[in-house]
């Protein structure tokens, strides 16, 4: 599929062998990368595994060239590459798919590819002609369907992937990375995103694939290695040596997670405090809208949903928080509609929030810990405030949920993301709290910072809290939840029960039928 | 008319090219106020060379010259030193206001104006008939339309202008691509130091030939305007600043047509005005397509 | 608004001085090589800012205008909003509080002035109010137009001084209005009263209050920071910043009627043209702090009044201030320095267990890039 000839650069069908030696990488006061060495031979897919933090964007990043590291070396082929220069890695035929897109949103699709191609220092006069014939080529080329000169900020999310590809393809290159290139698919799309991978393995590409789920590496990869922590804990093996459960174990690290299952059923006869009917809502381009969405969860009661990021998981939780609007449908706190109410009046009943991205939503990393932590006054504060008093009730809640910190008069940017998420839940969870939403609570916490938060999530329901969990993270659902929901393209797909079993769970997220 | 037009483009003139520099420095994605400053600054290099030498061609490159450090200290300043780019450019503007005026003082001893004892050339000088008019217009007008032309054509048709339009679009997928971003604003900074310069001396070396403080009246923050005005496209920016000077024509000619009618002080007003009212629309008319806002992490102002 | 600041506490204390030392030291070094004489000059601005009751009465008339103003900008600034509009929102001010005055010139002060002061900080506020607007509702950069609103205020005053309120006995030269009558001033021509002093210290008061004692004062601090996190928390940044806005343009406004009914007296067209960006940069200078901006506004304020005087007895050019004043901004907010000083800071803390977040450091931020 890919094009024998490209019109832009002639056509190298070889590829190169990539090679990571010791590469550390320093990212202010934290190593995000310590002494990776690793080795993927050309011909084949190799997949890089590893939780949320663990170091596989950055990895990816500096083997393109866009991340200096501290030490160690990048060789393609028998090149060594210069450490973070993109222009050098892209001379020596690597070519990085991002995650989020490289492409910017006011360019047209020709104008990325033309962007991306030719010499630098060069001016490179161009005919609007010959930029779309070239951008067509290419685009037929790699099989995506989009106008040459359709706008890259109008484009849906998929599409942006084939151009992203279509453009990476483009230089033919001996080296391709792509970071969690299915993040964003839906599973139709992934087939065919797995197949073409193979196919370029085939032809003799070094193809080189971020990914977090088992299932797709199993699909798709001749071998796995693992990262976690920023260590390499698992060195590229060819997958037939490998199995789920050693894969999950070096992700995941040898540690026990804490007994399961241990939140009392609640009542039946609870009253319902979270009840969304028939939601329809539309967080932003990156997400699917929620079309369709019923749940209802009573007092202590623990609500998972589960799905593959995308999948309109953002567009339910602003929905209920209050930040983005309800298109149809209702939300009701407590008995109360609240569909129309602004986010404050909600939290005045009780709804508290542990967001997607604490750093983002959920603190300001150049606030002080108490200014954070009084940010929130349930509506019930006054006008005055007396920051005395306010320090004193923020060092009693840092203290209470082992924060370590050093003053509350600190950045809340100098403490590490474990201590953030902690200072986050003590703040949300307080005495009024009713109905507690959680969107990834421990993503990208260590081992033990995660189990704190689990547990406070189990204490809060046992205290009569409605506690609705978004997360990826299967395991964690299955140890805390009383149910779990599926969501996919936007609509809840299947319910779950205790016991849970991960094979029709997976399957539900991926679209492979419901329970 | 003919006069009228003449008018209209000499008012643009200075506008046109100094919003050419800021659109080149937007696209790179720097925010640029300091057109006022090096409005004044390229403006009094060239006149006071012009007085110093008798000599044309010495007082453009002394202009340019002296707006090319300035806008070279501009992108260290906010590149090494991580200042805030818009206070920065505040501080460029009143530093060359100030500094201009003093040296007036100090070298020139005279608190109002220097003369020039010669202008700009004006290419068609002596033409009779219908074309008459265009006698009045220094060879900077000329230039100013060649340069739109080019700026038009850097950008949308060569490749260095999509790294540059990249640069500020969106930085990352720039440095994705190779692009050295730090290395292209410097670029399109100085290449705006450039046309400030011709956009000065055409302020004080055209039709005046005399440089006196507060010379810019503010044209350097219209050129912005004009910038935004015509949404950091050639051809709009183009467009803004020849609407922006026509406003300045009718302006000048209302004083003349109907003194008390309309007092001219609104009809000076519309620009701005319709600057206020353009940028709301084009506002709206984003959000209504709900475009993305790129997430600010933490605003660093 | 951190960035301005850097991290390091001393950092933040010591830099605005470092800052305006240096470009003193710059300028007077320019006025020395342009041929005068430098004690003198220093003398000479020592004399007149400070150096007699009437050069402290010249430093306090000067202070009185950039404290008012600076105090609205530096809350305006901590909410994230870039309103440089505080020109021409103390045009407004002046310009409303003025045709009050004149309208109502045979009514009682008691009654007039008030009523006078009140309009310039609504007029003020209104001016500010559409920038404000036109941002919170629809996304309009704030930047450009309350740049524009500031060409418009220019205008219109030059409009009220040749049209509606001019002063027709004047000697004709430079358009002006009509004086106020002399019962309605609220200082005499020195520009410093008691009553102006009182409400200079009831602002800084009020402005110590609203940002260490009143939950309004905490959430602009945030939407400043954050306003992503503002919204999940509830706090409405949108309304923050109307009244940030407000707030910004009602002292303005004030500080335009306080302009008129005190030193001036009447308008003339393009009065004080410099006044918005003085303050501008003495509310940076000050950090945004009420504390702070009462000193930086009092020393920008002596530096007024010396170059005020310089030129009587040095032929100094007043233009030097203006140069001054631009190079205090061009390096006020470099960050630099502090940088180097945090992640020296930062060095030191790491044994305490307590390592940085990621995403937090600038270093990576550079590194990663947007995305990351």
């Amino acid at each position: 599929m890919i094009p024998r000839r490209s019109p832009i650069r002639p056509a190298t069908r070889d590829g190169a062998t990539l090679t990571c030696a010791g590469v550390s990488v320093d990212f202010g006061g934290f190593r995000a990368l310590s002494d990776v060495t690793a080795t993927f031979p050309a011909g084949q897919v190799h997949a890089v595994v590893g939780q949320n933090g663990a170091g596989k964007t950055t990895l990816s990043r500096v083997m393109a060239g866009l991340v200096t590291p501290a030490a160690g070396t990048v060789q393609v082929g028998d090149r060594l590459l210069p450490g973070g220069n993109v222009s050098e890695a892209r001379r020596n035929g690597v070519e990085l798919v991002h995650q989020h897109f490289a492409l910017p949103p006011d360019f047209t699709v020709a104008e990325c590819f033309e962007l991306f191609n030719g010499e630098q220092g060069t001016v490179g006069a161009f005919s609007r002609a010959g930029l779309t014939r070239r951008a067509a080529d290419l685009l037929a080329g790699a099989g995506a369907e989009v106008a040459p000169d359709a706008v890259i900020g109008r484009l849906p999310v998929e599409t942006l992937q084939a151009v992203e590809i279509a453009r990476a393809l483009a230089s033919c290159p001996k080296v391709l990375i792509l970071d969690e290139p299915t993040a964003v698919l839906p599973p139709p799309a992934m087939r065919g995103l797995f197949d073409r991978l193979r196919r370029l393995a085939a032809d003799g590409m070094c193809v080189i694939v971020v990914l977090h789920k088992m299932r797709e590496v199993f699909g798709v990869a001749d071998t796995a290695c693992a990262l976690r922590a920023g260590r390499l804990v698992l060195e590229p093996t060819p997958i037939g040596e490998l199995d789920p459960a050693t894969l999950s174990r070096a992700v995941v690290g040898d540690v026990t997670v804490e007994a399961a299952g241990t939140t009392p059923e609640p009542a039946t006869s609870a009253p319902v405090e979270l009840e969304v009917r028939e939601l329809g809502a539309r967080s932003g381009a990156h997400d699917a809208s929620a079309a369709d969405v019923s749940l209802r969860i009573r007092q202590g009661e623990i609500v998972g949903v589960a799905g593959v990021e995308g999948n309109g998981q953002r567009s339910l939780v602003e929905a209920i928080v209050g930040v983005t609007g309800v298109r149809s449908g209702s939300i009701a706190i407590g008995g109360t509609d609240v569909s129309a109410a602004p986010v404050r009046e909600r939290r005045a009943r009780g709804l508290r929030v542990i967001p997607f991205e604490r750093n983002v939503e959920g603190v300001s990393l150049s606030s002080a810990l108490w200014e954070n932590h009084a940010a929130m006054d349930g509506g019930r504060g006054a006008f005055l405030i007396t920051p005395q008093a306010l320090k004193r009730r923020c060092q009693e809640a840092l203290r209470r949920w082992k924060v370590s910190y050093r003053s509350v008069d600190q950045q809340t940017g100098n403490l590490s993301g474990g201590n953030v998420q902690k200072t986050i839940l003590a703040r949300e969870i307080t005495d009024g709290l009713r109905v507690l939403v959680a969107a990834h609570p421990t993503r990208g916490l260590d081992i033990a910072a995660a189990s704190d938060v689990r547990g406070a999530l189990v204490r809060a329901a046992e205290a009569g809290a409605a506690v609705l969990v978004v997360s990826a993270d299967l395991e964690e659902m299955f140890e805390v939840c009383h149910r779990v929901l599926v969501m996919l393209g936007g609509r809840v797909v299947a319910t779950f029960e205790r016991p849970f079993d991960a094979e029709p769970v997976g399957a539900a997220m991926v679209g492979g039928g419901g329970g | 008319m003919g006069d009228f037009l003449v008018t209209c483009l000499q008012a643009a003139t200075p506008i046109w090219l100094a919003a050419l520099a800021g659109m080149y420095a937007q696209r790179a994605g720097v925010v640029h106020l300091g057109l006022e400053g090096l409005l004044v600054s390229g403006a009094f290099a060239a006149t006071a060379t012009a007085v110093g030498t008798g000599s044309i061609v010495l007082a453009l490159a002394a202009a340019v010259a002296v707006n090319l450090v300035l806008s070279a200290l501009f992108w260290v300043l906010t590149t090494y030193f991580k200042a805030n780019v818009m206070i920065v450019g505040l501080g460029l503007s009143l530093t060359a206001a100030g500094a201009t005026g003093y040296a007036l003082v100090v070298v020139f001893g005279s608190e109002a104006a220097i003369r020039s004892p010669i202008g700009l050339p004006r290419p068609f000088d002596g033409l009779s008939g219908p074309l008459a008019p265009l006698g009045d217009l220094s060879i900077v007008t000329f230039a100013a339309v060649v340069l739109s032309w080019f700026a038009w054509w850097s950008i949308r048709r060569t490749r260095a202008g999509l790294r540059l339009s990249a640069c500020g679009s969106d930085p990352f997928a720039a440095k994705s691509a190779g692009v050295p971003v730090e290395r292209y604003r410097l670029a399109a900074l100085l290449i705006g130091g450039f046309l400030c310069a011709l956009a000065g001396a055409e302020l004080s070396l055209a039709q005046v030939q005399s440089f006196s403080d507060g010379i810019s009246q503010g044209r350097g923050y219209l050129a912005f305007a004009a910038v935004l005005l015509g949404g950091v496209a050639p051809v709009g920016v183009s467009v803004a600043s020849l609407f922006f000077g026509l406003a300045a024509a009718l302006g000048i000619q209302s004083q003349v047509d109907f003194n008390d009618a309309l007092p001219p002080q609104f009809v000076l007003m519309a620009p701005y005005v319709v600057t206020i009212v353009a940028i709301s629309v084009t506002a709206l008319a984003n959000r209504r397509r709900g475009r993305q806002q790129t997430v600010i992490m933490e605003r660093t102002l | 608004m951190r960035r301005l600041l850097g991290d390091g506490r001393v950092a933040e204390a010591v830099r605005p001085i470092v800052v305006v030392a240096l470009s003193l030291l710059l300028a007077v070094g320019v006025f020395g090589l342009s041929g005068y004489p430098v004690a003198g000059i220093v003398g000479g601005a020592v004399e007149g800012s400070v150096g007699s009751a009437a050069a402290w009465t010249q430093t306090l008339r000067w202070a009185i205008p950039l404290l008012i103003i600076a105090l609205g900008v530096g809350i305006t600034f901590q909410a994230g909003y870039f309103n440089v509009g505080a020109q021409g929102q103390m045009y407004a001010g002046a310009i409303g509080a003025l045709a009050v005055g004149l309208a109502l010139r045979d009514g009682p002060a008691i009654v007039v002035v008030p009523l006078a002061l009140a309009t310039g900080v609504a007029l003020g506020a209104l001016w500010a109010l559409v920038p404000g607007v036109l941002r919170t509702r629809l996304g309009a950069d704030e930047v450009v137009t309350s740049l524009m609103m500031n060409f418009i205020a220019v205008l219109l005053l030059e409009w009220i001084c040749v049209g509606p309120l001019k002063n027709q006995d004047g000697s004709g030269q430079a358009a002006t209005t009509d004086m106020l009558p002399a019962a309605f001033r609220i200082s005499d021509g020195s520009g410093v009263s008691p009553l102006m002093l009182g409400i200079c210290a009831v602002l800084v008061i009020a402005a110590v209050a609203l940002r260490s004692r009143t939950r309004m004062g905490l959430e602009i601090r945030i939407v400043g920071r954050n306003p992503v996190m503002a919204e999940w928390m509830g706090i409405r940044s949108s309304r923050v910043g109307l009244l940030v806005f407000g707030l910004g343009g009602a002292t303005a406004g004030l500080a335009g009627a306080v302009e008129v009914f005190g030193p001036l007296g009447s308008l003339r067209a393009g009065f004080s043209p410099q006044m918005g960006f003085m303050a501008v940069i003495v509310a940076l200078v000050a950090a945004l702090g009420p504390v702070r901006t009462l000193v930086a506004a009092l020393f920008f304020g002596a530096l007024r009044a010396a170059t005020l005087y310089l030129p009587v007895v040095n032929d100094l050019p007043l233009a030097g201030l203006d140069m001054l004043n631009g190079m205090v901004a061009l390096w006020i907010t470099v960050s630099a320095v502090p940088v180097i000083l945090a992640r020296r800071a930062a060095r030191r803390t790491q044994g305490a267990a307590t390592v940085a977040a990621p995403v937090e450091k600038p270093v990576e931020k550079e590194a990663v890039g947007e995305h990351g």
